[in-house]
């Protein structure tokens, strides 16, 4: 009951403009239907009276000219006006303008918002209800981990040092073939007090090292008692060092926003930040929130409303701004969406790929809030590319049906963008080419599956993907000439590879079969038999490795096929019996042989020493003959020594 | 005023020879069968093939008795049918009978006048008109109780909401 009441409410809420035009029109309407039946009756009887007082002279009753044309128009004239508004309801005019729109000014961007959400019916009376709402978002945007695309890792060298990042800084290691030299840790001492540094990855650039983190400010007033959406402001932070002789802070940028992309690729660092624009606090102040960049210690430059654009039908509800650092130049650009803070968003080749959810409303919505105003969504793609001035340039936007599938619906990879979408009946897979200015219809998949991941490689799609019966992620293959998924194993993808002989794709799961045992699986497809074929399977009883579980499945970047065909594979493991000290990474290479064969594994335990630092990651950094396995808590160095694989040498960082 | 009793396979052919409606208050009784004649109203029995004759007579009974007024006009003095008229009106404080294409003054209060008539299918409409229910053309309701009455010669006339109750109770068989 309380409910209803409350839902009545808010529809009284949600629709005031409405209803007060019924209830204005309501009366109206009465008022002349009564007037209507009343005329029609006392003439009906007038008729009646003249035929008993038998009138000579009587003229039959009838409706007169007059009163068809002026009378009923006037009467029914309410009807009309609904109908006129449940008519166009069902008629969908909107032509969808696929490029951007400008913005010229803060009541712009504000009736952007109020255009998109006043059409939805959740729009709550309570305004603590939106604020929770926007809290939430802030917060979630505020703790994810950007992805970092090309060029840009935790680990980085220059042939001279091994940069790894740690807890608050980067650990830097002088390496020589096998010597390592602990060089030192460098700390980032232009942090502001009261400012919490994340950093988030690290690139080498001739002789400069790129560190990429974001800054969050303590900004809340005094004596503040309630989490606000001011308390906490984050920015970017980009610092390049001099590492030609001495390591040296050469350069700074900082600017608005949480990154949540970024790449390096051709001397151009190429970042995304969001900032959520938490409409649903009166405090909020638009003006205030524009984004900017500051290099060094220069006046922060502040976009101007008419540098920010955005596309029709997304749901404006953040800015998302791209960046481009040119380190050759030395020169900054970017430029700004009002955008929806859920937008895929990759980074191939100089280029930012935007997808986002586009909405068509019913058009009964341009004057009334529904619950479910959207008619349908479509994907909206938009490109922005660097151009050769290291400016950032819009390029193309355009829509194609169905909803984005999330997470990770938009992939990008050899030049080529697959873009994964859905309805209610199916999944649909488009493939681009990078201008976007062309996309084929490639497969469509089963509504049921929820995809976890897509991945591309040599014409062929990948999804991790779980479905609804098997609530296990399961892998698939879909190809350029097949529209069913194409099964290929349980487990995960752990790598691409290729056959040395042939050159053939090749792709390696690893599959967990019990507690003591673990398969290695080397896929391919075969475009004759149109299937994925299991190549060879790898058995490894962990026992034999003295590996008892697995705490977690390597990611990707973990991941290597060094110059010998062999894939290196970190594993986190500890020895039987348990004790506190029995845990340990170890890293296994399983050799691939000319023909595509998986042999067995030779192991390396890392002794030890990488103990105790959570999260635990590891790279593989290659160099000459050496093989250096870089953790939080040190370095291992491998070789070959009379075919085998040993360690060399080890340092743990202080 | 009529009521036509007649064997239920006679009564519509009757009635639409006769062109009798029925009113609930009926003074005369038309019949071609004496058993349905009342004793306590004047029976008119009559043979079918004599309908047409009938139907003369009971025109003549409903118009009744010719009342005239006596109008006056710069032309003259003039006696005209009450049944031409299509209503009284005081204007400057004098009585006018308005006809189909002109209007005379009678020298007679409008009280008078209504209750000379009030047999003749005049009624009251306001303090300063009365109307012939027969040269209504059309009752059309206007805002706050009134009822504007657009004659047969085109002219229209206020029904006061004072006398609409009554004016609807006429309207009533």
């Amino acid at each position: 009951m309380m409910q209803t009441m409350i839902r009545l409410a808010e529809f009284v809420f949600n629709n005031a403009l409405l209803l007060s035009v019924i209830l204005v029109a309501a009366p109206f309407f009465m008022f002349h239907m009564k007037q209507l039946f009343q005329e029609l009756l006392l003439n009906k009887k007038l008729d009646i009276k003249k035929r008993v007082m038998r009138n000579l002279e009587r003229i039959p009753f009838h409706y007169s000219r007059w009163f068809l044309q002026k009378r009923i128009v006037v009467i029914i004239l309410p009807f009309v006006v609904v109908a006129a508004i449940f008519l166009a309801a069902t008629w969908n005019p909107i032509h969808f303008e696929h490029h951007l729109a400008s913005i010229e000014s803060e009541e712009d961007i504000r009736k952007v918002h109020e255009d998109f959400h006043e059409r939805f019916y959740d729009f709550h009376i309570l305004e603590a209800e939106s604020q929770a709402t926007d809290a939430s978002i802030m917060r979630s945007l505020r703790m994810k981990n950007p992805k970092l695309h090309t060029g840009i890792d935790t680990v980085a060298h220059n042939g001279e040092y091994i940069f790894s990042m740690a807890s608050r800084g980067i650990e830097i290691t002088a390496v020589d073939g096998n010597d390592l030299d602990y060089h030192g840790y460098l700390d980032y001492e232009d942090t502001k007090k009261d400012e919490l540094y994340h950093q988030h990855g690290i690139f080498v650039d001739k002789d400069r090292l790129v560190v990429l983190g974001s800054a969050t400010e303590d900004i809340s007033p005094v004596g503040a008692t309630s989490e606000a959406y001011c308390e906490e402001e984050v920015s970017t932070v980009v610092r390049i060092y001099d590492i030609n002789d001495d390591i040296s802070l050469e350069d700074t940028y900082r600017m608005s926003g949480k990154v949540t992309d970024a790449a390096y690729e051709n001397g151009v660092l190429s970042l995304v930040t969001k900032q959520y624009l938490p409409f649903g606090y009166e405090a909020f102040r638009l003006g205030d929130s524009l984004p900017w960049i500051a290099r060094g210690d220069d006046t922060p430059l502040i976009q101007s409303y008419d540098s920010i654009h955005y596309i029709e039908r997304v749901e404006p509800n953040s800015f998302i701004s791209f960046h481009a650092i040119d380190l050759e130049r030395e020169s900054h650009d970017f430029r700004t969406l009002l955008m929806d803070y859920q937008s895929e968003v990759r980074i191939m080749d100089n280029a930012f790929y935007i997808a986002a959810n586009h909405y068509r409303f019913h058009k009964i919505t341009d004057g009334m809030r529904l619950s479910d105003p959207v008619e349908s969504i479509d994907t909206s793609l938009t490109k922005f590319r660097v151009d050769t001035f290291g400016m950032v340039r819009h390029q193309v936007t355009l829509s194609l049906p169905g909803a984005l599938a999330f997470p990770n619906g938009l992939q990008v990879a050899d030049g080529r963008i697959l873009l994964l979408t859905r309805n209610e009946d199916n999944h649909t897979l488009f493939k681009l080419e990078k201008s976007l200015t062309h996309a084929t219809l490639e497969h469509e998949l089963p509504s049921h599956i929820y995809v976890e991941d897509l991945f591309y490689h040599d014409g062929i799609a990948y999804l991790s993907c779980d479905t609804e019966n098997a609530h296990e992620t399961r892998l698939y293959a879909i190809t350029t000439h097949n529209i069913e998924l194409l099964s290929i194993h349980e487990g995960i993808l752990l790598t691409e590879a290729m056959i040395p002989r042939t050159g053939t794709p090749l792709f390696i799961t690893l599959e967990k079969l019990d507690k003591e045992s673990l398969a290695f699986h080397a896929h391919h497809y075969d475009s004759r038999e149109n299937r994925v074929v299991t190549m060879d399977t790898l058995a490894v009883s962990v026992g034999d490795y003295k590996f008892n579980i697995i705490d977690r499945f390597p990611v990707e970047k973990e991941i290597h096929m060094d110059s010998d065909f062999r894939i290196v594979i970190p594993l986190y493991a500890f020895t039987t019996p348990s004790t506190q000290d029995s845990r340990y990474p170890s890293v296994l290479f399983i050799h691939l042989d000319e023909e595509g064969q998986l042999h067995p594994p030779e192991s390396l335990n890392m002794r030890g020493v990488l103990h105790g630092r959570n999260p635990y990651s590891y790279r593989f950094v290659e160099m000459d003959d050496y093989v250096y396995h870089v953790t939080p808590r040190g370095i291992t160095v491998s070789t070959e020594v009379e075919g085998e694989k040993k360690i060399v040498s080890e340092i743990v960082f202080p | 005023m009529f009521k036509l009793k007649a064997p239920k396979e006679s009564r519509t052919r009757l009635r639409n020879k006769l062109k009798i409606i029925d009113s609930k208050e009926y003074e005369f009784v038309v019949t071609t069968d004496k058993e349905y004649v009342e004793d306590d109203k004047i029976n008119i029995v009559f043979h079918e093939e004599d309908a047409q004759r009938v139907n003369r007579i009971l025109n003549l009974i409903a118009q009744g008795e010719d009342v005239y007024i006596v109008g006056h006009s710069p032309r003259g003095m003039k006696r005209i049918e009450s049944r031409r008229i299509h209503y009284f009106v005081v204007e400057e404080e004098e009585v006018s009978a308005v006809v189909r294409d002109g209007r005379f003054r009678v020298r007679m209060k409008l009280y008078e006048i209504e209750e000379m008539l009030k047999n003749k299918h005049f009624i009251r409409v306001s303090k300063y008109a009365i109307v012939n229910i027969n040269k209504i053309d059309y009752i059309k309701p206007a805002f706050n109780s009134k009822l504007v009455l657009h004659m047969r010669n085109g002219d229209q006339v206020e029904v006061n909401r004072r006398y609409y109750k009554t004016f609807k109770k006429t309207l009533k068989l």
